[in-house]
């Protein structure tokens, strides 16, 4: 029984006592490079456990947490993620000298959040552990050091914050809503009970602000508002968690509530239909003029949201698996992204388009990195980028949304155009370059680079596997029992 | 219409006026009772807040940071001590046992805070900015508070 029990809670006990560790380390001032190796050990053991666990299956606590294939790939992609953002923060010039360790700590608890997010179906679980993971990254934004020309980190932070919380609101009452129509709050139960009243006004109602905090997170088009901001306030390595991590939670949940419009609900394909459209058009469109880095991503980020809606639009296994697959490919080409941006940067600085001139000569393994990030940001074969599109378009064209297709098709071109100007950057343009010294590269940041362009590559050429992986362990969540 | 819909309607009916009165009623009663002939306004209508005492000073001050500190730790067990209340309604049902290992956890979870504020001396009672001018502006002070960030 205990040992059942220890069997499929590895991951989250290992990773729950690195924090604690990080906890005590931080108690202390100035052990930096001792909480970033406990937290990398951490990481290391979660990815570990992750694997060991792979095939358990437990439900435990009552029901509300449950675990499967399903939630264990997502933790060992969160895992990997995790180790990939320790190794991305190697120094953390740019948080506030006194309190790096807790840059750490917090990073610490938010991945614990986005585990438990991984495994909960109960609806109380998944807020605490939704408010767990979006907390700590709100404190991380305002964690930047201020000197002169860099004071808009509070602004964002606050920003982050407000509308976080905001959409944290509008989410529960949407809940709230769900729970009256169904009195449970076992997820699996509420989808279950939701169908006979799915096209009722109430139903609607609650599903739709459900989603709506949801698509704060994923920052689709309405909701879109604070990502560019933040990213640009935010120190680099800290956008890349936000970039990265937030996207495939928000993912997670949107599919778990998705499936109780699995039948063909005309209202629910059209909103999403949309707000798709909208948030493609709007990113790529915004993105063209941007000339900080950060800025561009943030808006690509927007872009790539409306992507990921294709599968959801679909509303069948095939989309959702096909949006799992595109967002966990995505979280490794922008974290490829951030490796650059974090070495390039001067002393933390943002980095603006200009300054990648002469990056090939400067560094050719970053330049590398950012332009294989980038082309499987634009979705250029064999990348993952590229497999994870043509996953979304065929299960949408599947379902007969030729337009939307279409629609999207032409989006990928214009996108094409601003991606293409980041890599025309590093690759030519070195009469423009103001600097010229070769960016030296320690032990670690070269495994991470070589790590990343490997995933991004492999997720990329053997896309049979890892989708027939999603669409089994998928069967779980979203067959109705 | 059913008929009950239609009492459900005046009920909503009654609630909207009664709220619209609740709004609306002090304005009117204010209107009523002040005195309005006899006021003094001359060299008030400028005061932020109108007390009765002319204000001393201006009220773009800077003071001490340290009692928000407190404040903060303060209010982190305020709110989690209402995380006690589901638990004590069930404590003892089914799993007694249980029930006391997870009620330790959460409150050693909590009194992290207080080792965290503690080692970083955020209970020592010091003023570290000495006074200085008041500004409309706040100076950022980057070192200030190095000892005790939290």
């Amino acid at each position: 029984m205990i040992q059942e029990f220890i069997m499929a809670f590895l991951p989250e006990l290992v990773l729950l006592a690195g924090v604690l560790a990080v906890f005590v380390v931080t108690l202390y001032n100035d052990r930096v490079a001792r909480a970033r190796a406990v937290s990398l050990a951490t990481a290391a053991a979660l990815v570990v456990s992750c694997l060991i666990t792979l095939r358990s299956e437990a439900t435990l606590f009552d029901g509300a947490y449950r675990v499967d294939l399903f939630s264990q790939w997502l933790k060992l992609a969160f895992g990997v993620g995790y180790l990939a953002v320790i190794l991305l923060g190697r120094r953390v010039d740019d948080i506030r000298p006194d309190i790096r360790p807790e840059f750490f700590l917090f990073l610490g608890i938010s991945m614990t959040g986005f585990v438990f997010l991984a495994s909960s179906i109960d609806a109380i679980t998944l807020v605490v552990s939704l408010e767990l993971s979006s907390f700590p990254l709100f404190l991380l934004v305002a964690m930047r050091r201020e000197r002169e020309g860099q004071r808009m980190q509070m602004e964002s932070a606050i920003k982050f914050m407000m509308f976080g919380v905001a959409a944290n609101g509008v989410m529960l009452f949407g809940l709230s809503y769900l729970y009256g129509l169904t009195s449970t709050t076992s997820i699996p139960l509420m989808v279950q009970r939701l169908q006979p009243v799915i096209d009722g006004p109430l139903a609607l109602a609650g599903l739709g602000l459900t989603f709506a905090g949801l698509y704060y997170k994923l920052a689709v088009f309405p909701f879109h508002f604070w990502t560019p901001d933040v990213y640009q306030g935010a120190s680099n390595e800290t956008a890349g968690i936000i970039a990265s991590m937030p996207k495939l939670g928000a993912v997670v949940i949107l599919v778990r509530f998705a499936a109780a419009a699995t039948p063909d609900n005309q209202l629910i394909t059209e909103i999403l239909t949309v707000l798709a459209v909208a948030s493609m058009f709007y990113g790529n469109l915004v993105a063209l003029v941007q000339r900080d880095l950060k800025r561009l991503l943030g808006f690509s980020t927007i872009a790539h949201a409306g992507y990921t809606l294709l599968g959801f639009v679909a509303l069948d296994e095939a989309g959702f698996s096909a949006s799992l697959y595109y967002m966990t490919g995505y979280l490794f080409m922008v974290l490829a992204c951030f490796v650059v941006i974090s070495r390039v940067s001067r002393d933390g600085e943002n980095v603006a388009i200009e300054d990648l001139h002469g990056l090939h000569r400067r560094s050719p393994l970053l330049a590398l990195t950012m332009v294989i990030g980038i082309f499987a940001l634009a979705g250029i074969p064999p990348f993952v980028g590229f497999m994870g599109k043509f996953a979304l378009l065929n299960a949408a064209f599947a379902r007969g949304h030729t337009v939307l297709v279409i629609l999207a098709v032409i989006n990928t071109a214009i996108a094409a155009y601003y991606y293409l100007r980041v890599v025309h950057a590093s690759f030519f343009g070195d009469r423009d370059a103001t600097d010229q010294m070769p960016i030296a590269l320690d032990g670690s940041t070269r495994a991470l680079c070589i790590g990343l362009i490997a995933i991004v590559i492999l997720l990329g050429v053997t896309p049979a596997p890892v989708i027939d992986a999603i669409t089994t362990s998928l069967a779980s969540v979203v067959a109705v029992p | 219409m059913p008929e009950t819909q239609q009492t459900d309607l005046i009920y909503v009916a009654a609630f909207a006026l009664l709220g619209l009165l609740f709004a609306i009623g002090p304005f009117v009663l204010v209107y009523l009772l002040s005195a309005r002939k006899t006021r003094q306004t001359i060299n008030k209508r400028d005061q932020y807040i109108e007390c009765g005492v002319d204000p001393i000073g201006d009220a773009w001050i800077r003071y001490s940071a340290v009692y928000y500190l407190y404040a903060l730790v303060f209010v982190a067990f305020a709110v989690d001590v209402l995380y006690l209340v589901p638990v004590a309604m069930v404590y003892d049902r089914v799993f007694p046992v249980r029930d006391f290992v997870e009620l330790i956890i959460f409150v050693g979870i909590l009194s992290l805070v207080i080792v965290y504020a503690w080692k970083k001396g955020v209970f020592k009672w010091t003023r570290r900015a000495p006074a200085r001018q008041p500004s409309r502006i706040p100076s950022p002070q980057p070192n200030e508070r190095q000892t005790t960030a939290a």
